[in-house]
C-alpha cells in the first residue's frame, strides 16, 4: 500500500494552508487533497452545497478511469486532467503517495494561471505527504476502547 | 486504506460490495440508503446505464460514532458484475478495507458466483492486496426466492476456507439483511482499533 | 470435468444383474462390448444398473428401432474450454441420479431422437451413479460436469449417438442440474472443514454501529427536530394568541425618580435665536445668478456673461502639446506672465481678457505652425507619410503607460531650471481664471516643459530604406493603416528584410502544442490547424514564402530572430501557451499564465475610468522589457532588450495578431 494511512493535526494544518495559498493564488473556488480511493484528507475554499464526499469518490474515480486510455498513449498514467465548463471547471493533479489534487476553479480565471500553480503546489505538497507518510509509519496504532454488549469475557 | 484524520477526529473506512452481474450490490446501497436516517448519510450517487446496469460504481457515505472520540465514515462503493467490467472493479477496489461478497441464491447463478470471487481474489492481487488481509463477510442474497440455494451448499461452496466468515442471509429486495450485512462488515472493520479484540499497541 | 472414470462409476455389486439385451426393440443384440476409447480418452467403467423391465413401446415397435436422425446435424462446440481439473476428493461411494436427469442435459443433437421421444422410454428411471469424490471436487466451482464420452460408458447405451460418429463432441462437456445432485448427497459429506478459524468473539460481541436502536433513536431526534422547525415556523407566522395570565403586580420602585429642579437663573444658559448672517450683496447676486445660469443650461438656454459654475469643457490638450512642442528648443528665461493661461477660465470671460491682453507670438511658435500646415497640406494630397513615429519626448524615464503625468511633475525638482521652458502663450479664446475662485484648485502652478533630451535614433536595418524623420509631429502615433490590404502599406515594408539573429541554440523552443495532453477544447483548437496561413503580405513581412502555409513555431522563430528580441510567446485566454520561443521554459508558461490575467485587469481599470479596453501594455525594464498585445483572444509577448520597442516590430505583431484572430476565431 502506497498511501497515507493517517494525517496528524501538524500535517492537515500545513496541507490545507498550502492549498489555501495555492487557491488565492490561482484565484481558485476550491481545492482538496484526496487519495486515489476517494478518501478526502484535506479541502480549503467553498463549493457551495456539493457533498464532498462525492466529489472526492468521482474524482478519484475520474482519474482511475482514464488510466486505461493513458496506457493506450504509452503513458503510466496522466499527471493531470482537466475538466472545462461553461462555468466551473476542474483541474486533477496527480501527487505522490496516490494521492490527487483536486482544483474546482470559474470563468475568473484560467485554466494556464492554475495549472502553473497547481505544479508549484503539487511540489509542495508531496513534500508534506512524505512528512506525513513517515509520521504515519511511525505512529502507535490507533486503539480505542469499542462497545461491546453481552458477556465481554469471551474471547477466542 | 482506511485513513485517520486526527485533526478532523475522523477514521474513513472504504467498503465494497462485489459480486457477479444482478445480484444485488446496487440494491443493497439502494435499501441502506433508504433506511438510515439522513443525519447519517450522504447522497447516493449511481453510475448507470439507461438500464440501470451499474456501469462505473455506485457510491454511499455513511457516518457513524461507535468509536469513543471519532466518527467513522464507511463510503460504500459498488462494482459493476458483467465480466467485460473487470478493468474497473480493479479500480474501484483500490484503497479497499472490507468486502462485502453477495451471492446470488439461484441455482444457475452458482457457476458466475464462483467465478465471481475467484475474479475478486485476483482483483485484490491486481491491488497489491490478499484475502488474508481484507475483512469481508458473505451475503446470501435472494433468499426470498422460490427453491434458493441450501444453506449448507453455500457454505460448502464459499465458506469453507482456512478462516470462517461472517455470513448473513438477505433480500435486499425487501430490505431484509441489508443493514445486518453492513453492520457485521462495520464490526470487523472496526474491530482493528479496538483494544479488546486483541489488538496490541505496537508499532506497525 | 472428471477424466478418469475407469473403475469409478460404482464397483461391481453382487446384485448387479447380468447384462441384458439392450431396451430398444431392434433385434436382440449382443450387449456392446466397450470399444477401446480413442487416443486420450480414458475407458469407461463397467457394470452398471439396469432395469430389468423389458420395455415396449408401440411407436418404436412400428419403427422397428430407434435410427438416427437422418437430418443434418448441427452439433454444438466440440471444443470445451480448458477448465482446472478439480482434485478429486477421498471419498468412496456415488450418488445415484436418475437417467432422465442426464438425459435432459444432453444436447438432442448428440441424442438418436429427441427428448420428448426418449424420455417416455421406462429405462430413463435407471439410476446413474456419479461417482462421488469428483461430484464433492466439483461442487465448490459452482458446476457439475461430465464429458460425453464418460457418461456414455454409465448410461444405457442406445440413447446416445455411436461415439464414432461424433468423435469431435467425445469432451464436450455435459453441465448436470447442481440441484438435482447436491439434494442427494448425503448432508455428513458436506460439513465444512474441521481447521477452520472462527469468527473472532469480540467482532460478534461488538455493538452494531447501525443499530435498530441507534437508528430508531436518531430518527427520532431528527423527527423532533423537523416538527420544532414547523412549530417555530408555524408559530412566527400566525399570530400568538392571546394569553389571559395572571395579572402582573406593578412593580413600585422604592425610590421615586425625582423631579429635576429648576435651574438658578445665574447657571440658566443664555441662548440666542440664531440671527441670518448678512450676506455680502453683491456674493449673493452672483450665487442667484449662478443658480440661475444653471436652471438655464438645463433649460438649454446660454447665457452670456454670467459665471458659468459648471466646468467648462478642458482646453484641447493637442493645442497645448503643440505649444508644448514649438517652445522646446526655445531658451528659457524668465517664466512668462502668462503662465497662469494654463489656468481654466469661464466662457465669455476669456475673449474679453485675451482682447485685454494680446501676448506676443513667439516666432518659434509661428514656424511651427507654418510647418504643420505644410504636412497637413501634404498628407491630404495622398503623400506617403514615411515617419518613424517619433519617439516620445520626456526622455528615458518616460514610462510607456499613457502620459504618465505623475512621473513626469515627479521629476520637475529635479529638473534643471535652465532647462525648463515656459509654457507657451494661450491661443486665442484661450480661457482666464474665474473670478470667483471656484476655480483655485485649477489654477496649477505652471508646468514646466523640459526639453527633450537626444532623441534616440532608430535602430539601422539595412535594406529598410531611409527614415524621414518629421522633428515634430502632431500626434504621437502615426495613423495605422489597414494591414490586411497590402496596397495601404508603405513600399518600404514589401522591401523590408530585416536583417535577422542567427539562430542560437540556447533558445528553447516550447513543447509543439500537440504535447499537451489537456482535454480543454480551447488548447485542441491549434491542435486541428497547426499551420495557419496568414496573408501574403505578413508572410513577406517575416521574410518567408508568400504562399507557404507557416506554423505558429515558424512565426515565433522569425520574431525571435529580430534585432534585440529574446523571446516571443503566443498565448490564448486560457492561459496555455499556443507556441513560444523563450530561453526559460518555464518563464514563458508564466508569461502565458499571467498575460490574460494582467491585461484583464488593466482593462478593467480603464474600462472603470471611462476608457477603451487595454490592447498593449508595455513594461520597460532594465535587462529585458516586456510588451504584451492582444487582439480578441489571442496574447502575443514578446521580450525586448531595450525600453522601448521598434514600431516596425510593434505593426508586424500586430498585423500577425490581428490575422492569428480574425482566421481562428
Amino acid at each position: 500500500m502506497t498511501g497515507i494511512g493517517m494525517l496528524s493535526v501538524e500535517d492537515q494544518m500545513a496541507i490545507e494552508s498550502h492549498i489555501k495559498d495555492f487557491l488565492v493564488k490561482s484565484e481558485s473556488q476550491w481545492g482538496a487533497l484526496v487519495d486515489r480511493g476517494g478518501n478526502l484528507f484535506a479541502e480549503n475554499g467553498d463549493i457551495g452545497q456539493v457533498d464532498l464526499m462525492i466529489m472526492c469518490a468521482l474524482a478519484a474515480g475520474s482519474f482511475a478511469a482514464t488510466k486505461e486510455l493513458a496506457k493506450r498513449l504509452g503513458e503510466g498514467e496522466f499527471t493531470a486532467l482537466y475538466h472545462e465548463g461553461s462555468n466551473m471547471s476542474i483541474l486533477m493533479t496527480s501527487l505522490h503517495f496516490d494521492c490527487l489534487l483536486i482544483t474546482v476553479f470559474t470563468g475568473n480565471t484560467n485554466i494556464g494561471l492554475v495549472r502553473f500553480y497547481a505544479q508549484q503546489t503539487a511540489g509542495t505538497l508531496n513534500q508534506c505527504l512524505l512528512s506525513a507518510s513517515e509520521s504515519a509509519a511511525n505512529a502507535e496504532p490507533l486503539l480505542l476502547d469499542a462497545e461491546y454488549s453481552g458477556d465481554q469475557n469471551i474471547i477466542s | 486504506m482506511a485513513f485517520i484524520n486526527y485533526s478532523k477526529r475522523e477514521i474513513q473506512l472504504k467498503i465494497v460490495y462485489y459480486g457477479c452481474a444482478l445480484c444485488g450490490k446496487t440494491t443493497n446501497l439502494i435499501k441502506l440508503h433508504s433506511g438510515i436516517n439522513s443525519t447519517q448519510k450522504g447522497e447516493l450517487v449511481s453510475l448507470a446505464t439507461d438500464a440501470d446496469r451499474t456501469l462505473f460504481f455506485d457510491f454511499l457515505s455513511l457516518s457513524t460514532q461507535t468509536l469513543p472520540g471519532f466518527d467513522t465514515r464507511f463510503q460504500l462503493y459498488t462494482v459493476p458484475g458483467q465480466p467485460v467490467y473487470n478493468t474497473t472493479r480493479q479500480l474501484v477496489l483500490k484503497g479497499v478495507d472490507g468486502i462485502v461478497f453477495v451471492v446470488d441464491s439461484h441455482w444457475d447463478k452458482m457457476e458466475e458466483n464462483v467465478e465471481s470471487f475467484a475474479n475478486l481474489q485476483e482483483n485484490l492481487i491486481e491491488n497489491h492486496l490478499s484475502m488474508a488481509q481484507i475483512p469481508y463477510v458473505i451475503q446470501y442474497n435472494k433468499r426470498d426466492i422460490e427453491n434458493p440455494a441450501p444453506l449448507e451448499y453455500l457454505e460448502f461452496t464459499f465458506n469453507n476456507r482456512a478462516t470462517q466468515s461472517l455470513t448473513f442471509e438477505a433480500s435486499a429486495y425487501t430490505g431484509e439483511g441489508v443493514l445486518d450485512t453492513l453492520n457485521g462488515v462495520a464490526r470487523l472493520l472496526l474491530a482493528k482499533y479496538s483494544k479488546s479484540a486483541g489488538n496490541k499497541a505496537t508499532k506497525q | 470435468m472428471a477424466s478418469n472414470f475407469l473403475g469409478l462409476f460404482g464397483k461391481k455389486k453382487e446384485e448387479v444383474l447380468a447384462p441384458q439385451a439392450s431396451p430398444t426393440l431392434s433385434p436382440p443384440v449382443e450387449e456392446a462390448k466397450p470399444k477401446s476409447p480413442p487416443s486420450g480418452l480414458i475407458g469407461l467403467p463397467q457394470g452398471r444398473k439396469r432395469v430389468t423391465q423389458r420395455l415396449s413401446l408401440k411407436g418404436l415397435q412400428e419403427s422397428g428401432k430407434i435410427a438416427p436422425d437422418p437430418t443434418k446435424i448441427q452439433l454444438p462446440s466440440a471444443v470445451a474450454p480448458a477448465r482446472a481439473v478439480p482434485e478429486p476428493v477421498e471419498v468412496d461411494g456415488t450418488v445415484d441420479i436418475p437417467f432422465s436427469i442426464i438425459l435432459n442435459s444432453i444436447p438432442e443433437q448428440l441424442l438418436v431422437a429427441d427428448h420428448a421421444t426418449l424420455l417416455v422410454h421406462p429405462e430413463v428411471m435407471v439410476q446413474i451413479g456419479l461417482p462421488l469424490s469428483h461430484v464433492l471436487s466439483m461442487l465448490p466451482s459452482g458446476k457439475l460436469e461430465f464429458s460425453l464420452s464418460d457418461l456414455v460408458g454409465a448410461i444405457p447405451a442406445g440413447f446416445v449417438q455411436p461415439l464414432e460418429n461424433i468423435p469431435d463432441y467425445a469432451q464436450t462437456p455435459i453441465s448436470l442440474p447442481l440441484a438435482e445432485v447436491f439434494r442427494r448427497i448425503p448432508p455428513h459429506l458436506l460439513a465444512l472443514r474441521s481447521d477452520q478459524r472462527p469468527v473472532d468473539a469480540a467482532v460478534k460481541n461488538m455493538v452494531d454501529p447501525f443499530s435498530r436502536e441507534a437508528l430508531e433513536k436518531a430518527q427520532a431526534e431528527a423527527k423532533e427536530k423537523a416538527v420544532e422547525a414547523d412549530t417555530q415556523f408555524a408559530v412566527e407566522a400566525e399570530p400568538a394568541p392571546e394569553l389571559n395570565p395572571e395579572p402582573i403586580p406593578e412593580l413600585v420602585m422604592e425610590e421615586s425618580v425625582p423631579e429635576y429642579a429648576p435651574i438658578p437663573e445665574y447657571m440658566a444658559p443664555s441662548f440666542e435665536a440664531p440671527v441670518e448672517p448678512d450676506f455680502d450683496p453683491v456674493m449673493l447676486a452672483e450665487a442667484e445668478a449662478a443658480l440661475a445660469a444653471v436652471e438655464a443650461r438645463k433649460a438649454g438656454v446660454e447665457l452670456p456673461n454670467v459665471y458659468d459654475p459648471i466646468l467648462p469643457p478642458p482646453p484641447a490638450y493637442s493645442a497645448t502639446y503643440q505649444q508644448e512642442e514649438a517652445h522646446q528648443e526655445t531658451p528659457i528665461s524668465e517664466p512668462s506672465a502668462e503662465a497662469n493661461a494654463w489656468a481654466f477660465p469661464v466662457s465669455g470671460q476669456a475673449e474679453e481678457a485675451a482682447a485685454d491682453s494680446e501676448p506676443e507670438m513667439d516666432p518659434a511658435l509661428v514656424e511651427w505652425a507654418r510647418k504643420m500646415a505644410q504636412e497637413e497640406s501634404a498628407a491630404q494630397s495622398g503623400e506617403p507619410q514615411l515617419s518613424e513615429p517619433e519617439l516620445p519626448p520626456y526622455g528615458e524615464e518616460e514610462t510607456n503607460l499613457g502620459n504618465d503625468l505623475n512621473s513626469s511633475l515627479a521629476q520637475e525638482e529635479a529638473v534643471n531650471p535652465d532647462d525648463v521652458v515656459p509654457p507657451p502663450a494661450p491661443a486665442p479664446g484661450a480661457f482666464e481664471v474665474n473670478k470667483i475662485g471656484m476655480f483655485d484648485a485649477l489654477n496649477a502652478p505652471t508646468r514646466p516643459i523640459r526639453k527633450p533630451k537626444s532623441q534616440p535614433q532608430p535602430p539601422e536595418i539595412k535594406g529598410f530604406g531611409s527614415f524621414n524623420i518629421v522633428e515634430k509631429s502632431q500626434e504621437i502615433v502615426t495613423p495605422v493603416p489597414s494591414y490586411t490590404d497590402p496596397s495601404a502599406l508603405p513600399e518600404e515594408f514589401d522591401q523590408a528584410t530585416p536583417e535577422l539573429e542567427p539562430e542560437t541554440e540556447d533558445s528553447t523552443q516550447m513543447e509543439p502544442v500537440g504535447s499537451i495532453n489537456l482535454s480543454s477544447p480551447a488548447s485542441s483548437a491549434p491542435l486541428l490547424s497547426p499551420r495557419i496561413r496568414l496573408s501574403p503580405t505578413i508572410n513577406r513581412y517575416l521574410s518567408l514564402d508568400e504562399n507557404a502555409e507557416i506554423s505558429f513555431a515558424d512565426v515565433m522563430n522569425h520574431v525571435r530572430r529580430w534585432p534585440g528580441v529574446s523571446g516571443c510567446v503566443i498565448t490564448g485566454k486560457d492561459g496555455l501557451p499556443i507556441s513560444a520561443v523563450v530561453d526559460d521554459v518555464l518563464f514563458s508558461k508564466s508569461l502565458s499564465a499571467f498575460a490574460p490575467k494582467i491585461v484583464a485587469r488593466v482593462s478593467e481599470l480603464f474600462v472603470d475610468l471611462g476608457m477603451p479596453e487595454v490592447q498593449e501594455i508595455h513594461v520597460p525594464m532594465d535587462d529585458v522589457s516586456t510588451f504584451l498585445f492582444r487582439e480578441a483572444d489571442v496574447y502575443f509577448i514578446l521580450l525586448y532588450k531595450e525600453a522601448s520597442l521598434p514600431q516596425w516590430y510593434r505593426k508586424v505583431i500586430k498585423a500577425v495578431l490581428e490575422e492569428i484572430a480574425t482566421r481562428h476565431k
